[in-house]
């Protein structure tokens, strides 16, 4: 009866116990960003499937720490904070800097490296640009959305320097080399990486600002992120992340520092240096609303203005294009086909980096001049293909009409076919304008500062997108909705007078 | 090739000209004569090849072989030179079926807009004639009219204006009473008239077989690709 008993126990426990051994880890959800590359986060060159990176270790150690198995989520680096705040993962580990706003609306962790703000310049004006103050009317790069950038935004104000957001931190720096920029405000870790690949630049050696790399939870998850902090501060004890560090030669005298204040339980402020006050004190979101105002009305002015120009330019293109293929030779028509095919058939952004950065080498186009031709002649091959069709459907007797009466070829398409086709082209153009002016933010990509991009920095900077989303699209469709409304009274106008 | 002859002293002579639209032979050798101040009627059904003759005669339409003199200008099949169509075009005037009036313009610029560009007049002179020509037609009072708010006797009117604003000495109409009703056909005629007192030519498609014995002082017929005298 026992033996009977035995088994059933044995019978009923075994499936829980294999089940309960052979159950894998629960997942450690991190998140980063790979185009950020090495020391932070990047794939191995070796095995590009795989990750490294010292935020890639860090993570591991973590998740071990909590005896659980990291699983890493690719964000953009400027979406981490919203992203972990929705919960798509629970922290979020790429270089992320310590700052005001971290502090107040999300759960950062205690900081695990310091770094320094530098100022990166031509090697040839090393001995003249030292510091922002010697900057004046000079263009300074640096990425968007960082403690620099801010930086950099009282700079202008202060020393009259001008401010350059970036969207990653490798074509600053190229930009510096080629003459684009003046100087680089960026962190030391990603100042000296790229110096490793680039040479030309110099490192002043006096830094800016200091601030710190932490990882990043919900405002929710303080409790995790406690205990993430509790596996930090054993890693600062023991000397495991001195040892990653040293692996990725990033390990400096600052860090000793900085670990001996966090063990020590003394309270590191986020940012020190020039410009820690403009980053010190978190805002409220209408305080910030009232900061980030004028810079986002600035930013509607050079959308619209990129806008009107692009779209003038284009309309003027399309029209060669489509005159070209109605009236040209075979030849010019089979060039003028290839080239509609070539813009509509690749995508805007990579049109735009090789007009910006890909042809820099022969012609260094101003990256506002880059983004107004980009968009204009990728725009041009839309055009051209609504002016072609609009005026291959104006009926031959008009034209016959016209030839008749004794006007010449060119008097035909400019007295009676091309007005009439305008008619017939006002609304898919109106409609092009529209879509133009929301591709505009795409330039961002060549340091233009546009509403979208200004939206992002401000979305950044407070933490949330809601408020800069809100005004974003307001200040879209107070550009968009006049425009659609001429466009309607114009069509309406013309409708009548050709129905 | 092209070239400016001194042929006799006719106004319009066709002499076998031959079309050809894919497979269908439209004209098969059409051969007549208009002299000057004449007016003429080409008769014949629907879809026999008037508008095509009237066309070919324009400048319009190329076609395969055959001459088409206009006074001392000869067309010769196979295409025309822009120079030589240039000059046709100070020579014939057409009245379409449809009339064709530019839609985007109202119907005072319709009249005036050949003889400012095409013909280099002063916007003033050019707006006077082509006032007196709405006038002379009476369709003065809708000057400032859209094309699209013309009525159908209206548009026929306005584009014989505008036909006539570049003064040439032959003007062919394509189906003229198409749009028309009696009385508006009466009036037509009595035009028509009026326009060869002044020395024009005229060659008048139509298949309104009363309307061209009432008016045309001579007939032909268009049969089977070629045109015969009735008598």
């Amino acid at each position: 009866m026992r033996v009977v008993r035995l088994a059933s126990l044995v019978a009923f426990a075994l499936p829980i116990l294999i089940a309960t051994a052979s159950e894998p880890p629960k997942k450690f959800r991190w998140a980063g960003d790979p185009e950020g590359g090495a020391p932070f986060v990047e794939a191995d060159p070796a095995q590009p499937d795989k990750l490294v990176g010292f935020d890639v270790e860090i993570a591991d150690l973590i998740a071990r720490g909590l005896q659980r198995q990291a699983s890493f989520i690719n964000i953009t680096f400027t979406s981490i904070d919203q992203s972990i705040e929705r919960g798509d993962a629970e922290i979020g580990l790429s270089g992320i800097e310590d700052t005001p706003a971290r502090r107040a609306t999300m759960a950062p962790t205690i900081p695990y490296y310091q770094f320094r703000e530098v100022l990166s310049v031509r090697d040839a004006d090393a001995a003249r640009f030292r510091t922002l103050a010697d900057l004046r009317g000079r263009r300074v790069a640096t990425l968007a959305g960082t403690i620099a950038y801010e930086i950099l935004l009282r700079a202008e104000r202060e020393f009259g320097i001008q401010a350059v957001s970036y969207d990653d931190d490798v074509h600053p720096y190229s930009d510096l080399v080629n003459g684009r920029v003046d100087a680089v405000l960026l962190d030391n870790v990603l100042a000296e990486r790229r110096a490793r690949a680039l040479s030309g630049f110099t490192i002043q050696p006096q830094s800016v600002a200091a601030s710190h790399y932490v990882g990043v939870l919900a405002g929710r998850n303080a409790e995790l992120r406690d205990r993430v902090n509790d596996i930090l501060r054993g890693a600062m004890r023991d000397g495991t992340l001195e040892k990653i560090f040293r692996k990725w030669s990033v390990w400096n005298a600052d860090q000793p520092k900085l670990y001996a204040r966090v063990l020590a339980g003394e309270s590191v402020p986020a940012v020190s240096g020039f410009g820690a006050t403009d980053v010190a004190a978190p805002l409220s979101v209408w305080q910030s609303t009232l900061r980030y105002l004028p810079s986002l009305l600035e930013a509607s002015v050079v959308t619209i203005v990129l806008s009107c120009l692009a779209m003038a330019l284009a309309v003027l293109l399309g029209v060669l294009i489509a005159s070209g293929r109605v009236y040209g030779s075979a030849l010019t028509q089979t060039l003028l086909t290839g080239y509609v095919e070539i813009m509509r058939g690749t995508p805007i952004l990579l049109q735009l980096f090789v007009l910006y950065y890909g042809i820099a080498d022969v012609i260094r186009l101003p990256a506002f001049i880059a983004a107004l031709l980009g968009l204009a002649l990728n725009y041009a091959a839309y055009e051209s293909e609504i002016y072609r069709g609009a005026l291959q459907a104006v009926p031959v007797g008009q034209l016959e009409a016209g030839r008749i009466l004794g006007l010449s070829e060119r008097q035909v398409l400019t007295l009676v076919r091309a007005p009439q086709a305008f008619r017939l082209a006002l609304a898919p153009m109106t409609n092009d304008f529209v879509a133009l002016l929301k591709d505009s933010s795409l330039v961002s990509v060549l340091t233009v500062v546009e509403l979208t991009k200004q939206t992002q920095i401000f979305a950044t900077n407070v933490g949330s997108w809601i408020m800069p989303g809100l005004l974003c699209a307001v200040l879209y469709l107070a550009m968009s909705l006049p425009l659609a409304a001429l466009a309607r009274r114009l069509e309406q106008r013309w409708k009548a007078s050709t129905a | 090739m092209e070239s400016v002859n001194s042929v006799n002293n006719r106004m319009l002579r066709l002499q076998e000209v031959c079309l050809l639209r894919g497979q269908r032979q439209v004209l098969a050798g059409a051969t007549f004569g208009v002299g000057h101040g004449e007016l003429v009627a080409l008769m014949g059904p629907s879809g026999v090849g008037k508008t095509t003759l009237l066309r070919v005669i324009a400048g319009l339409e190329t076609f395969q072989s055959g001459t088409v003199h206009v006074e001392e200008l000869a067309l010769n099949g196979g295409g025309h030179l822009p120079a030589t169509l240039k000059s046709l075009r100070a020579k014939v005037g057409m009245v379409f079926q449809f009339h064709h009036l530019f839609e985007h313009l109202p119907v005072i610029k319709n009249v005036w807009l050949a003889p400012v560009h095409a013909q280099r007049l002063p916007l003033k002179d050019a707006e006077r004639r082509a006032r007196e020509l709405l006038a002379t037609l009476g369709v003065e009072h809708r000057a400032a009219a859209l094309p699209r708010e013309l009525s159908g006797g209206e548009a026929q009117r306005v584009a014989i204006a505008r036909a006539l604003a570049v003064d040439p000495p032959l003007l062919l109409l394509d189906e003229p009473t198409a749009s028309l009703d009696a009385d508006r056909r009466t009036e037509l005629r009595d035009m028509l008239r009026g326009l060869t007192r002044e020395g024009r030519t005229l060659v008048v498609a139509t298949h309104d077989e009363e309307f061209a014995r009432s008016c045309a002082a001579r007939m032909l017929r268009v049969r089977d690709g070629l045109v015969f005298e009735e008598s």
